[in-house]
């Protein structure tokens, strides 16, 4: 048998809201409130559910960009914060290339990446102003696609701003950054 | 001032008895977060010094953090707590506490009406028409109801503000810290009016913009120029002007936030930290700051579009004004016209708001000082959405987790504001 999970949050949504609204006490708005943003979030997870995998690809993708970019002035911080970039690197690119890599680990590849990063802008409170710069400059410009990604995923929650200018999801998938492998 | 609780200690500031197991450089794990060590405690304080009522706030935040989640008590449950404060606070007075309700609409706080009648003096009987205002288990803004109630009275004559009755300050009588105010009337948005987000945000107030815009900037005036000297403070600090001490705090303040909540890395949050602390402002003259005054927190007469109370003071401190002018002016704050204008609060064109700013308060903008300080108020919705939000809904902390996990949606947008400010040159 298929996965049939949209079509059972479809039916948890239509039970919540045909029958269970109706039963909610009036006098106790808070009830009904949280019951409106409970019914709005398994809609959103409905749309959501089959690109959780493809969004932790893009993530690590994109975020092995931005590792590589820092890798040269990460070295010039301190060996020990190179190397562990260069580790934290390595295993984003194994897991990254492997179709069979886990949703988790694609996480848990994500997660040491940008554990790396964080060390080093903070060792490099001591380096010189140049370089503190260039990793700066890096990061922001590398940035850019993952907030493009977060716009998309939380469009529906209502606040962009000018949600017409937001790309959709499904363009961002097909849009490779390049220089992941 | 003074902090008086024991789990508010001054943190370790030395080397030899530093606990060197905690590695805020290095360490990977962020569930350590979920109870916090004394030692995790005590590096976040030393690391980001800031006022004592901050930091009073939250330590005891991390040393409650490993309590049980939060359940929501019944009105029942309310009532008795309600009960045993009132008795100690009004003696021998003859009360009654009636008709107690929930309100709807309070994302950080706890609010439940009623109505005390008190037997007077003169035989009568007085009734009055109250709110209580208490802190969940954790709120996504660890502030103190204390300085709240200290604002409330200090703002009094100066703009509308609720009547302040009693405080509980410590959470003695309800299960968490707790102030009690006088019931406002009003709304906080015209009937007919369209917002698509939550907590009153871009709200389109419509028609009712040509009333609301003059009290809005008269009261952001008037706040502004409080005249709080020869007062004395039990938790409100004052910085010094002529010095970076204003900046500082805060930015230590957001910095030790995002530390003690946050359940990932993100490089952006670390070139912003880098950047504001190499960019502290020096503070012209210290004012009195809201630290939210938008749109979702005054209340105003439909019919006459006079607003009758300012609320939700829990961002309040004295500081640099360009705090509350920098993050009345975020987009996510304001609304956007079909013609593409962005209006301050809904309210105010923003080409036009700081112009109009200067002719009412008589106070300058610094175009500088407000850069900093958007800086500062996108890295701390940033914390608030992305990491206390996260780490409140994880523990079940809060009575609205769920709303507090959809502003995670705002995390873009403020990322973009950020990413712009932060490209900006220096001057």
């Amino acid at each position: 048998m298929k996965d049939h999970s949209e079509n059972t949050l479809r039916a948890a949504i239509k039970s919540l809201r045909d029958t269970v609204t109706p039963a909610v006490d009036p006098s106790d708005p808070q009830a009904a409130e949280q019951l409106r943003l409970t019914i709005d979030f398994l809609e959103f997870l409905r749309t959501r559910l089959y690109d959780v995998h493809a969004r932790h690809r893009y993530e690590l993708e994109h975020q092995m960009v931005v590792a590589r970019s820092l890798l040269k002035d990460a070295h010039q911080v301190s060996d020990r914060v190179g190397d562990a970039m260069i580790r934290a690197l390595s295993t984003a690119a194994a897991a990254h290339a492997d179709a069979a890599t886990h949703t988790r680990d694609l996480q848990a590849a994500s997660d040491a990446l940008w554990g790396s990063v964080r060390t080093l802008v903070r060792e490099a409170a001591a380096a010189p102003e140049a370089v503190q710069e260039r990793i700066s400059t890096s990061i922001l410009s590398g940035m850019e696609p993952l907030v493009e990604l977060e716009s998309a995923w939380y469009l529906p929650f209502g606040f962009e701003p000018d949600p017409e200018s937001v790309t959709p999801l499904a363009d961002l998938w097909s849009t490779p950054s390049g220089t992941a492998s | 001032m003074t902090a008086s609780m024991d789990e508010t200690e001054p943190a370790n500031q030395t080397g030899p008895d530093h606990d060197p197991g905690v590695d805020l450089i290095w360490d990977v794990d962020f569930d350590v977060r979920d109870a916090p060590s004394a030692a995790f405690i005590d590096e976040v304080r030393r690391t980001f010094p800031t006022e004592p009522e901050i930091d009073r706030t939250l330590t005891r935040k991390m040393h409650h953090r490993s309590g049980p989640a939060y359940q929501r008590p019944s009105l029942e449950e309310l009532a008795k707590h309600l009960e045993t404060f009132l008795r100690h606070e009004l003696g021998d007075v003859e009360f009654e506490v009636v008709d107690l309700h929930w309100f709807t609409g309070g994302v950080s706080k706890i609010q439940v009406g009623f109505v005390l009648e008190r037997r007077e003096p003169d035989g009568s009987t007085r009734s009055d028409h109250m709110v209580v205002r208490m802190d969940p288990s954790e709120g996504s803004n660890a502030t103190s109801r204390a300085r709240e109630f200290e604002l409330l009275r200090l703002l009094k004559g100066t703009v509308p503000v609720p009547e302040t009755y009693f405080i509980d300050a410590e959470g003695e009588f309800f299960p968490e810290p707790a102030l009690i105010y006088a019931f406002a009337e009003g709304v906080t948005k015209p009937r007919v009016a369209t917002t698509g987000k939550i907590s009153g945000l871009g709200t389109n107030f419509g028609d009712h913009r040509r009333l609301l815009a003059p009290q809005y900037l008269q009261h952001l005036s008037a706040i502004h120029n409080a005249d709080f000297r020869g007062h004395e403070f039990s938790t409100l600090a004052v910085p010094e002007a002529g010095t970076t001490q204003a900046a500082e705090w805060a930015v230590n303040h957001a910095l030790r936030c995002w530390e003690e909540d946050r359940g990932e890395d993100s490089p952006l949050m670390e070139v912003a930290a880098r950047w504001l602390r190499r960019n502290l402002p020096t503070l012209d003259v210290a004012s009195v700051v809201h630290g939210d005054f938008r749109s979702g927190n005054f209340l105003f007469d439909e019919d006459s579009g006079r607003i009758n109370a300012w609320l939700d003071w829990e961002r309040g401190l004295i500081g640099d004004r360009h705090r509350d002018l920098a993050w009345i002016t975020l987009p996510t704050m304001g609304h956007y016209d079909a013609e593409g204008t962005y209006w301050v609060c809904g309210l105010v064109p923003l080409d036009e708001f700081f112009t109009t700013y200067e002719e009412v308060s008589g106070l300058t903008v610094d175009p500088e000082r407000l850069r900093f300080y958007q800086v500062l108020c996108c890295f701390s919705i940033i914390v608030s959405t992305m990491a206390s939000s996260y780490r409140i809904a994880r523990l079940g902390k809060s009575h609205q987790d769920i709303l507090l996990t959809r502003v995670e949606g705002m995390v873009p947008v403020i990322s973009r504001v950020l990413i712009d400010l932060l490209k900006e040159p220096v001057t």
